[in-house]
C-alpha cells in the first residue's frame, strides 16, 4: 500500500452512560489505514461505533466523561501528526480485568488541547458531510455565504470576489442547476438533494486532504440517493479525493470503496479489497458478513419468494462485551472444533490472503496477525 | 377468488396551506393535492405494495384509508361497507378490524408504560377479557412475535428497535385485525433486523389470514412481500400490476427510472429499456417534483425520458388530455399515452 494518509491505531472511544451506570464500548480497539487517493468504505449495523470512528477522526468527540486513546495519525504536508497526542494526560483511567471502571477527567483541559490539535485540521485538512445536510447547513444564511466563508477561512482566496467566483465553480462542480441563482438561495427553499450537494461543495472548496462522509445518501430517496452516489463517484474521479465513506448501505459502499471495512460490536471484524470482500463467490469470508449481504433481498430470493435469511438476535450492546468473539451469540457458522475458542476469547483480526484480514477463528491467520 | 376486503374509488385529499395574513385572514390559500383521484382495491389475504418517492402522496392514502384523516372526496368502502361518511362512533367498532404499523418504532408505545401494560391496554380496548384470559392472549402474542417473556418487564426505552418493532406489531395484533396498514414497517431498523421483520410479517400473513397495504421506499422489499404494486407519482398511481411485473417489465417510464436507480447506486452502467427506450437516469434535468405547479398534461412530462425521446409530443402537455391508467393485459395498468 502507500504511504497512508490517515493511521488509526488501537482506537478506544468509550462514553459513560449515567442510567446504566457503565461505559459504554463504542469503539473497542479499531486499527485503520487510509492511503492517499484511496476510498475507505467503513459498512456496520447502528452500534458498531462506525460513525464514532469517524466522529473520533474530526475531533468531533468531546461530549462528558468519555475517554478516547489510541493514536490517529494524519500525515499531510510531509509531517505526522497524532491528533490525539498528550490528551492522555488530561484523563486518569483506572481498570480493572481490562475494563475501565472510572475516568477522572480534565474535562477543560481536554477541551483545549483538543482544539488546539485540531486547528487548522478540522474543516482544512479533514472536512465532513453528514447524513443530514439541512441541519448541517446554516437556515439563517445563503449557501453562497456559506461556501464562501469556507473559501476565504480556508483556502489563499481571500478576495470577495474571487471567493465568490469559486464558490459559484463549486456548486458548478456539484451539478448544481443555475449556480448563479441558487448562490442566492437559502437551505430551506432547496430539497434534501439539493442541500447534500451543496454540503458536499462546501467540504471539498476548502481543499481538503481527507473527505470523511458519514451516511451521505441515507434519508434521501431512492432516485436523489442514486443521484448523489453518481455524484461522489464523479468527484472521485476527477478529484482523487482521498475518502473515509460510512454507511448502512452496502450497495453505496460497493459502489465507491475501494477498501472496505467491517465493523461490528466496536472492532474491526474484516478488512479487504471491496471487490474481493464483497464477491458473491468469495470464500472466505466473516460470517458476519456473509450474513449482512445474505439478509438483503437477492433476485434469486425476491423470484421464489422465499425467506430472508436474518440474523438471528439483536445487535450487539457494547456495554457487556462478551469475553469471546463478539459475533458469537448470533453466528451460524460456529463448528465444535471452534467452540471452545469462540465462546472464550476474542478472535484476532489475521490476514487470510494478501491485503485481506478477518476476525475469525475459522480462519487461522496465515501471516502476521 | 377471494373476496374484495378494501376498496378505494377516486380518493382525493387536498391540503391547504395558508402563507402570510391576508391569505389567513380571508381563508385562501394554496390547494396542495396530496392524493389526486386514486382508485385501487385489495384482496383478502393479499399484499399490496405501495412505492414512490417521499411526498408522493404514499403515507396520506395509508392514513385516509383507515380513515385517520378523512378523505376531501372519493370512496372507502372497507368489507363492503362505505366507511367514508362513518360517524367516529359508528367507526369505532370498526377500527380493530383495521390498523396501522407506523414507521416510528416508538409510536403507540407509551414510554412510561410497561410491556405487559401496553398489551394489556390494547387487548382491553374493545372488550373486556378475564384476568386469566389476558394472561393467555399476552402468551399468545409474545409467541407470535417471537418476543421472550423477561421483556414483558420492561420500559419502551429498555428495548432494541428491533423489540420495540416487535412489540409494536403485537399490540396492533392484539385487536384481531383483518387489514394491516404498513407504513415502512422496516426503514427504521438496521438491515439485519430488517430482514427479521419482513419474515415476521410474511409469517404472520400466513397464519392470521391477514391482507397488508404495504407502503414503503424499500424496492427489493416490497417486490418481495407484494403481489400487487402501485407506483405513485405526485399523488396519482401511474401503474399498477404483479409485483414481478412492475419490477421487470415496467411500462410506464417513471417505474423504470426507479427501479434503475436502485440498480444505479451498485453498478455505473444501467440501461433499462421501457418501450423500447433507453431510460438512461438523465442526470441534469433530475430536479425535484413540483406539487405547487404540477405541469400540465401527464405530470411526468417534466422529468420523462420517453417525452424527450419522442421529441416532446405535444399530447403529453396537453391539459385536456391527462393519461388515465388503462389495461394494458393482465389486469396491468398504466397511466402513459406510450405505454
Amino acid at each position: 500500500m502507500d504511504a497512508p494518509l490517515l493511521a488509526i491505531e488501537n482506537l478506544r472511544t468509550y462514553f459513560y452512560s449515567r442510567a446504566k451506570r457503565a461505559f459504554i464500548r463504542s469503539v473497542d480497539g479499531v486499527s485503520l489505514e487510509v492511503a492517499r487517493g484511496e476510498t475507505l468504505g467503513i459498512v456496520g449495523e447502528s452500534g458498531s461505533g462506525k460513525s464514532v470512528t469517524a466522529l473520533s477522526a474530526a475531533g468531533l468527540v468531546t461530549a462528558g466523561p468519555g475517554v478516547i486513546s489510541g493514536r490517529i495519525d494524519l500525515y499531510s504536508n510531509g509531517a505526522r501528526r497524532n491528533l490525539l497526542d498528550g490528551l492522555e494526560n488530561y484523563a486518569r483511567i483506572r481498570e480493572r480485568d481490562g475494563r475501565v471502571m472510572e475516568v477522572e477527567k480534565d474535562e477543560r483541559g481536554w477541551r483545549k488541547r483538543s482544539e488546539t490539535l485540531m486547528a487548522g485540521v478540522r474543516g482544512k485538512e479533514i472536512a465532513m458531510i453528514f447524513q443530514n445536510p439541512r441541519s448541517a447547513l446554516n437556515p439563517y444564511s445563503t449557501i453562497g455565504k456559506q461556501l464562501m466563508e469556507t473559501i476565504r477561512l480556508h483556502t489563499k482566496l481571500k478576495g470577495e470576489s474571487e471567493a465568490k467566483e469559486r464558490a459559484i465553480h463549486w456548486l458548478e462542480r456539484v451539478r448544481i442547476d443555475s449556480p448563479r441563482l441558487r448562490f442566492d438561495n437559502f437551505p430551506f427553499g432547496m430539497s434534501g438533494g439539493m442541500c447534500q450537494r451543496a454540503m458536499i461543495a462546501m467540504a471539498l472548496s476548502a481543499e481538503p486532504s481527507l473527505l470523511i462522509a458519514d451516511e451521505p445518501t441515507t434519508g434521501l430517496d431512492v432516485t436523489i440517493q442514486s443521484r448523489i452516489v453518481d455524484l461522489l463517484a464523479q468527484l472521485k474521479a476527477e478529484t482523487g479525493i482521498t475518502t473515509l465513506l460510512i454507511s448502512h448501505d452496502i450497495s453505496v459502499i460497493q459502489r465507491l470503496s475501494d477498501r472496505i471495512a467491517v465493523m461490528y460490536g466496536g472492532t474491526v471484524v474484516e478488512t479487504g479489497r471491496a471487490a474481493e470482500v464483497l464477491a458473491p463467490e468469495a470464500k472466505v469470508r466473516h460470517p458476519y458478513t456473509t450474513a449482512l449481504l445474505a439478509s438483503i433481498p437477492s433476485a434469486e430470493t425476491i423470484r421464489r419468494k422465499s425467506y430472508l435469511q436474518a440474523i438471528e438476535g439483536e445487535v450487539l450492546d457494547t456495554i457487556e462485551v462478551p469475553r469471546g468473539c463478539r459475533f458469537y451469540g448470533r453466528c451460524n457458522r460456529v463448528t465444535e472444533a471452534i467452540r471452545e475458542n469462540c465462546a472464550g476469547s476474542e478472535p484476532p483480526l489475521g490476514e487470510v490472503a494478501t491485503g485481506h484480514k478477518v476476525r475469525c477463528w475459522l480462519y487461522p491467520a496465515t501471516g502476521k496477525a | 377468488m377471494t373476496r374484495t376486503i378494501l376498496e378505494v374509488t377516486d380518493l382525493r385529499k387536498e391540503y391547504s396551506q395558508r402563507r402570510g395574513l391576508i391569505s389567513m385572514l380571508t381563508g385562501q390559500g394554496r390547494v396542495i393535492p396530496a392524493v389526486d383521484g386514486v382508485s385501487f382495491y385489495l384482496r383478502e389475504n393479499e399484499t399490496v405494495g405501495l412505492v414512490g418517492e417521499s411526498g408522493c402522496g404514499k403515507t396520506t392514502i395509508g392514513r385516509t384509508v383507515l380513515r385517520l384523516t378523512d378523505p376531501s372526496s372519493g370512496r372507502v368502502v372497507f368489507d363492503g361497507r362505505d366507511i367514508t361518511t362513518l360517524s367516529r362512533a359508528e367507526l369505532r367498532p370498526l377500527r380493530r378490524e383495521m390498523q396501522m404499523i407506523f414507521q416510528d418504532l416508538d409510536a403507540g408505545l407509551n414510554p412510561k408504560m410497561r410491556v405487559r401494560d401496553i398489551l394489556r391496554e390494547a387487548l382491553t380496548v374493545h372488550e373486556r377479557p378475564s384476568d386469566a384470559e389476558i394472561a393467555r392472549r399476552i402468551r399468545e402474542l409474545l409467541e407470535q412475535v417471537s418476543l421472550k417473556d423477561s421483556k414483558l418487564a420492561n420500559f419502551p426505552s429498555e428495548l432494541s428497535g428491533g423489540e420495540k418493532r416487535r412489540v409494536g406489531i403485537a399490540r396492533v395484533l392484539a385487536v384481531r385485525p383483518r387489514l394491516i396498514v404498513a407504513d415502512e414497517p422496516t426503514s427504521a431498523l438496521d438491515i439485519s433486523i430488517q430482514a427479521q421483520v419482513v419474515n415476521l410479517l410474511r409469517d404472520l400473513q400466513k397464519e392470521l389470514g391477514l391482507t397488508y397495504l404495504f407502503i414503503s421506499h424499500d424496492l427489493p422489499v416490497v417486490e418481495l412481500v407484494s403481489q400487487k404494486v402501485a407506483v405513485m407519482y405526485l399523488g396519482r398511481i401511474v401503474e399498477m400490476g404483479l409485483a414481478e411485473n412492475i419490477a421487470h417489465q415496467p411500462r410506464h417510464p417513471y417505474t423504470g427510472i426507479l427501479w434503475s436507480s436502485l440498480a444505479d447506486k451498485q453498478t455505473t452502467e444501467v440501461n433499462r429499456r421501457v418501450n423500447d427506450v433507453t431510460v438512461e437516469s438523465e442526470r441534469r434535468t433530475w430536479g425535484v417534483f413540483d406539487f405547487e405547479h404540477p405541469a400540465s398534461g401527464c405530470r411526468f412530462a417534466p422529468r420523462c425520458p420517453l417525452y424527450k425521446d419522442k421529441g416532446r409530443p405535444a399530447v403529453c402537455t396537453d391539459p385536456a388530455s391527462e393519461p388515465q391508467l388503462r389495461d394494458v393485459g393482465h389486469g396491468h395498468v398504466v397511466a402513459c399515452h406510450f405505454a
